[in-house]
C-alpha cells in the first residue's frame, strides 16, 4: 500500500509539473495566445516528466519481482505441503485397509470358534447318548442266562435304540465254536465253508408271519453273510427293487433304511443283527452301531465261553469218574505200600527190641569174662566180642529210634532249660572219646546264659551227641569242635518269641564227597561202602539229626571238603521260655531256701530209699512243712486214714504196696481225710504213659526223678493255691544215645548235683547214697554169685534205680529202669546184673574220689 | 472324553487371549486414524491459507501491471497531443487519468 501511495503522490507530481503543464502550454501554442512550439520543446527536454515516469516505472517493476518471487515461494511450498499430505493420507488408507483386513480376520476366526464349540457341544451330546445307548444294552444283556436270550434281549433293545421296526438275529452255530480267527487265514472264505461255519436264526422282533425263520446265513452269501465276512456294520438305504413293507394293525409303511450289525470277537462273528426301520438312522444312530460290534463281541463271546466251559465240564466229569475208579486202585496200592512199610517198621522194631535183651546178655557176661583169668589170644577176642557187641547194641537203639520216628511215635517232650549249662556232662564223655584217638575237642558256647528255651532237650542232646560222635569217629587226626549258638529270631507281634539256636561240629575228618552230601542224610547212607568196612556204624545216625531237627522245626546243613573235613550245622528253631535261667535251672550261687511257702503243710513222705526221703524231706521242710516219712504204699495208706495229712509224695515203686495202688486206695477209702488229701507221685520214668497211669490213679500231680526242689515248691503252691506255675516239671537228665557210653567217664555230674542241691544238702547225699549204694553192690554182688536167698530183685533194681537217679548218674539209672523193666516181664539176666555192679563200683569209686578232693 | 476336555480348554486359551488382544487392537487403530484426520485437518488448513495468499499475490502483480500500462497510456497521449496539437491524441491520457483516479481514488 506504501507503494500505491508512493506511485499515487508521484503521479500528482507528475501531472502537475510535467503532464498537465506540458498540455496547457500546448494548447497555448494552438490557440496562439503566447507560447510557441519551442517552449513546449524545452520543457520536454528538461526532461522533468521522463524523470518522474522512470522514477515510478522502477519502482513498479522492482515490486512485481519481489510479489513474483513470493509467489514462487508459496508455489513451492504449497506443492511440499501437497506431496506430504498425498503421502500421508495414502500411508493412512493403507493402514486403515489392513485394520479393516485384521478386524475381518480377527472376526471370522471368533464365528469359526463359535461354531466350533456349537458342534464340539453336539458331539459331547451325542457321545452322551451313545454312551448311555451301549450302558444300557450292556445291563439288558448282562441280566440274560442263556445265548438265545441274549440275542433276543439284544434284537429288541438295540431296536429300540435305532428306532428299528423289524428286527431278526442270527446266532453263530454251536458246533462252530473254537474254530479260529478268519482274518488269520487268507482263505478263510473257502475254509469257512468247509467248516461248515453258518449262523441260524435265532430272535425276531415284530418280524412277519412269512419270515423265512428256517433260513441259514453263510459267509459271503447276501448281504448278512457278507457283513458277517466282512465283520463291519452296514448301512443300506431305499431300494426299491427290494421293497419291504412294514405292517402294523394301523399303518403300512415301507423300509427306508436297514442296518446290518455283526457281533465280532477277535475277528470271528459270533452273530448278525439286522434292524430295519421306516426313517433313516440319525448320524449318531449309525456311530451307536460301530461300537456296539465290539461291546456285544464281548459280551457274546463270555456266554460262548460259558457254553464251551459247560461242555468241557461234562467231558472232565466223564473223565474224572474214569480218574476216580484209578486212583481208587491207586489208594489201594498206597495203603498196601504204606502197611508194608509199616510193618517193616515194626518189624525193624520188634527186632532190635528182641535182639536188644540177648545182647545185652552177651555183653555182660563178656564184661565178666574179662574180669577172670585168660591167655593172651582169648583177651583180645573177647575185647573183639565185646566191641562187637557195643556196636551192635548202638545200632539197635539206632534203628529202634529211628522206627520210632519214621513211625511218628517220636513224642516231644518239652521242658525249659538254660542251653548255656544243658550240655555240660557231655563235654566231659566227648573229651574223654576224644582223647582216645589224640583228638583236640574244643567247646564253644555262644550262648546268654540267661536263655531259657522250652525244648525237649533229651531230643538236643540226641543231636549233639550224634553229631560229635560221628565227628570224633570219622576224624583220624586233628580236632573236633563243637559250637553251640542262639540267638533271637525277630518275632512278629503276638507271636510267641522264639529262638534259633545253632549246634555246629567241624572236625577234620575225612569229609564228603559233594556228590554225596545230600544222599548222606537218608537212612543207612554212608559217605561210600568202604566208609562202613573202615568205620563201622548204621549210618543212621546223621537220618536221625535230620529227622529230629526237622520235627524242632529246624534243619541240618553239611559243608564239607573230601580230605579236609565237615561242618554239620543243626539249626533248631525253638520258643523261648517265660521262666528266668534262675527258675528253671539253679545257678552256683543258689541260695538255700528260695521258695518260703506262706502255709504249713502237714505232710507225708512215702518212699523205700533212705536217700530219697533225705533229699525230699529237707527240700519241703526248707519250704517251712512238717514232715512225717512212712517206708511202703501200705504204711502210706494208714498214715493217711489215722492222721490229718494235707499232702502225700508218693514214691512210684515201694515194697509192699506200690504207690498208684496206694494212691487208689486212699481214694476209694471214703474217708474224709483221705479225700481231701492231695498226693503227688515221684517216679524216675519219665515216659507219658507212667505219668498217666499215676495221674489215672488218682494222684494231683506228678514229679520226675531226680527231684528238683523248684519243680516239687511249684507243684505244692499250685496245688494249695499259693502260687500259679506249670504242674509238672522234669529235670530228668536224659540219657539217650548215652546209655551204652564209655565206662571210664565220670558216671557222675557232680557239679550239676552241688548246684541243684546246695553245698550242705550235696555231702550228705552223697554221704547217705554211698553207703546204699555200698549196700545195693552187697546185695546184687549174692545175686550174681547165685546166692539164691538174696533180696527181692525188684526192690535191689528200684532201690538202685532211684538212687542213681537222685545223684545224677544217669547210665546207672537208665540202665536200672532197663533192668527193672526186664524184671518185671522176665529174670534179669546174670549179664546185666554183672553190668549193673561193674557200673555201681564205678559211681562208688568216682564218689570216694570226690569225697577225698572235697575233704 | 479326555479328547472333548483339551479341545474345551484349547478353545478356553484362545478366548482368553483375544479377550485382551481385541481391545487393544481397536485402541492402536482409533488412536491410528484420529492422529491422521488430524494431520490432514492441520495440513488442509495451512493449504488453504498459502492458496490465498497465492491469489492475492496473483492479484497485486496484476494490478501493478495495471498500473504500469496506464502508466504508459499517459505518456503516449500526453506525447500525441504534444506532437500534433490535436485533442484526439489526449483521449488515452484522459482515460488512463480516470482510470488510474479509480483505481487510487485520486
Amino acid at each position: 500500500m506504501a507503494l500505491l501511495r508512493d506511485i499515487e503522490s508521484s503521479l500528482e507530481h507528475w501531472f502537475s509539473v510535467a503532464g498537465q503543464y506540458e498540455i496547457e502550454v500546448r494548447r497555448s501554442v494552438v490557440e496562439g495566445s503566447g507560447a510557441t512550439m519551442d517552449d513546449v520543446v524545452e520543457l520536454i527536454n528538461r526532461e522533468t516528466g521522463k524523470d518522474v515516469m522512470d522514477s515510478i516505472r522502477l519502482r513498479l517493476t522492482q515490486f512485481i519481482a519481489v510479489e513474483n518471487r513470493q509467489l514462487e515461494e508459496s508455489l513451492i511450498a504449497q506443492e511440499e505441503q501437497n506431496s506430504t499430505a498425498l503421502f500421508v493420507n495414502f500411508l493412512g488408507t493403507l493402514m486403515i485397509i489392513g485394520f479393516a483386513l485384521l478386524l475381518m480376520r480377527a472376526m471370522n476366526r471368533v464365528h469359526t470358534q463359535k461354531l466350533q464349540m456349537q458342534e464340539r457341544t453336539q458331539d459331547l451330546s451325542d457321545s452322551d447318548w451313545i454312551q448311555s445307548a451301549t450302558e444300557t444294552t450292556t445291563r439288558a444283556l448282562l441280566d440274560q442266562t442263556g445265548l438265545e436270550d441274549l440275542t433276543q434281549a439284544a434284537v429288541n433293545t438295540i431296536s429300540d435304540l435305532l428306532e428299528a421296526e423289524v428286527a431278526a438275529g442270527y446266532l453263530l452255530d454251536a458246533n462252530s465254536i473254537g474254530i479260529g480267527g478268519r482274518k488269520d487265514d487268507p482263505t478263510g472264505q473257502a475254509s469257512d465253508r468247509e467248516d461248515g461255519i453258518h449262523w441260524e436264526f435265532s430272535a425276531g422282533f415284530a418280524l412277519q408271519a412269512d419270515f423265512d425263520r428256517a433260513r441259514v446265513i453263510t459267509p459271503g452269501v447276501g448281504r448278512l453273510g457278507q457283513a458277517a465276512l466282512d465283520g463291519t456294520v452296514v448301512h443300506l438305504g431305499h431300494n426299491k427293487s427290494t421293497q419291504l413293507v412294514i405292517t402294523s394293525a394301523v399303518v403300512i409303511t415301507v423300509a427306508k433304511a436297514v442296518t446290518i450289525i455283526p457281533v465280532v470277537f477277535e475277528g470271528q462273528t459270533l452273530a448278525i443283527l439286522e434292524f430295519v426301520s421306516s426313517s433313516k438312522p440319525s448320524e449318531r444312530q449309525i456311530m451307536l452301531s460301530e461300537k456296539l460290534v465290539g461291546t456285544l463281541g464281548l459280551i457274546f463271546n463270555s456266554f460262548y465261553e460259558t457254553r464251551r466251559t459247560e461242555m468241557v465240564l461234562e467231558k472232565s466229569q466223564a473223565l474224572t469218574i474214569d480218574l476216580k475208579s484209578r486212583q481208587a486202585d491207586l489208594e489201594v496200592a498206597k495203603s498196601e505200600a504204606e502197611l508194608a512199610n509199616e510193618a517193616k517198621s515194626e518189624f525193624l522194631a520188634t527186632v532190635s527190641h528182641e535182639i536188644r535183651t540177648p545182647m545185652n546178655g552177651i555183653l555182660g557176661i563178656a564184661q565178666m569174662l574179662r574180669r577172670t583169668e585168660m591167655s593172651e589170644d582169648q583177651m583180645v577176642k573177647l575185647e573183639s566180642i565185646i566191641t562187637s557187641s557195643k556196636s551192635m547194641t548202638n545200632l539197635l537203639n539206632d534203628i529202634l529210634d529211628f522206627s520210632k520216628i519214621e513211625k511218628g511215635m517220636i513224642e516231644l517232650d518239652p521242658v525249659d532249660f538254660c542251653p548255656a549249662n544243658a550240655f555240660g556232662d557231655l563235654e566231659s564223655t566227648f573229651a574223654a572219646l576224644a582223647g582216645e584217638k589224640n583228638l583236640d575237642f574244643d567247646v564253644i558256647y555262644d550262648v546268654d546264659s540267661d536263655l531259657v528255651l522250652t525244648a525237649d532237650q533229651g531230643r538236643i542232646r540226641q543231636i549233639i551227641w550224634n553229631l560229635v560222635s560221628n565227628a570224633i569217629k570219622f576224624t583220624q587226626a586233628g580236632r573236633v569242635k563243637l559250637t553251640v549258638s542262639a540267638d533271637n529270631i525277630p518275632s512278629q507281634r503276638g507271636a510267641a518269641k522264639k529262638v534259633r539256636l545253632k549246634v555246629a561240629v567241624q572236625d577234620t575228618g575225612i569229609g564228603i564227597p559233594t556228590d554225596r552230601q545230600v544222599s548222606i542224610f537218608e537212612a543207612f547212607t554212608q559217605a561210600d561202602a568202604g566208609t562202613s568196612r573202615r568205620f563201622g556204624g548204621t549210618g543212621l545216625g546223621l537220618s536221625i539229626v535230620s529227622k529230629l531237627s526237622e520235627l524242632m522245626g529246624g534243619t541240618v546243613t553239611l559243608t564239607s571238603e573230601e580230605g579236609v573235613g565237615s561242618k554239620f550245622s543243626s539249626t533248631l528253631v525253638l520258643p523261648l521260655s517265660s521262666k528266668s535261667a534262675d527258675e528253671v535251672h539253679p545257678a552256683s550261687g543258689y541260695t538255700e531256701n528260695p521258695t518260703k511257702h506262706d502255709r504249713e503243710l502237714q505232710i507225708l513222705i512215702a518212699d523205700d530209699q533212705a536217700i530219697n526221703i533225705q533229699i525230699a524231706k529237707s527240700f519241703v521242710e526248707n519250704m517251712g512243712h512238717k514232715v512225717e516219712t512212712v517206708s511202703n504204699g501200705k504204711l502210706a495208706v494208714e498214715a493217711v486214714m489215722a492222721g490229718s495229712f494235707d499232702l502225700v509224695l508218693m514214691d512210684y515203686h515201694m515194697p509192699e504196696m506200690n504207690g498208684d495202688t496206694a494212691a487208689r486206695r486212699i481214694r476209694t477209702s471214703g474217708d474224709e481225710n483221705s479225700n481231701l488229701v492231695k498226693v503227688i507221685g515221684l517216679t524216675a520214668d519219665a515216659t507219658l504213659e507212667c505219668k498217666n497211669r499215676l495221674i489215672e490213679s488218682g494222684m494231683d500231680g506228678v514229679l520226675i526223678k531226680p527231684l528238683d526242689e523248684n519243680a516239687l515248691s511249684n507243684t505244692i503252691s499250685h496245688l494249695f493255691g499259693m502260687k500259679v506255675d506249670k504242674l509238672f516239671s522234669k529235670a530228668l537228665h536224659d540219657a539217650n544215645g548215652q546209655n551204652s557210653a564209655d565206662n571210664r567217664k565220670c558216671s557222675i555230674d557232680f557239679e550239676q548235683l552241688r548246684a541243684r542241691l546246695g553245698k550242705a544238702r550235696y555231702n550228705d547225699v552223697l554221704r547217705t547214697s554211698g553207703a546204699s549204694l555200698n549196700k545195693l553192690a552187697k546185695s546184687m554182688k549174692n545175686i550174681t554169685e547165685n546166692v539164691r536167698n538174696a533180696e527181692n530183685h525188684d526192690v535191689i533194681l528200684t532201690a538202685l534205680k532211684d538212687v542213681a537217679t537222685e545223684l545224677g548218674a544217669a547210665e546207672l539209672a537208665t540202665l536200672a529202669l532197663n533192668a527193672e523193666r526186664q524184671n518185671a516181664q522176665d529174670a534179669v539176666a546174670d549179664d546185666v546184673w554183672a553190668e549193673l555192679v561193674a557200673m555201681v563200683d564205678g559211681v562208688r569209686e568216682d564218689i570216694k574220689k570226690t569225697d577225698r578232693l572235697a575233704s | 472324553m479326555s479328547k472333548n476336555s483339551e479341545l474345551l480348554s484349547r478353545g478356553a486359551n484362545a478366548e482368553k487371549s483375544s479377550r485382551w488382544s481385541m481391545p487393544i487392537f481397536a485402541l492402536i487403530a482409533s488412536a491410528l486414524i484420529l492422529g491422521f484426520g488430524a494431520f490432514n485437518y492441520f495440513g488442509l488448513k495451512q493449504a488453504i491459507s498459502t492458496a490465498l495468499w497465492v491469489e492475492q499475490t496473483h492479484e497485486v502483480i496484476a494490478e501493478a501491471h495495471h498500473i504500469e500500462r496506464r502508466i504508459i497510456d499517459l505518456e503516449t497521449g500526453q506525447r500525441g497531443y504534444l506532437l500534433t496539437g490535436r485533442d484526439l491524441f489526449l483521449e488515452p491520457y484522459n482515460n488512463a487519468r480516470a482510470a488510474l483516479r479509480d483505481q487510487f481514488l485520486i
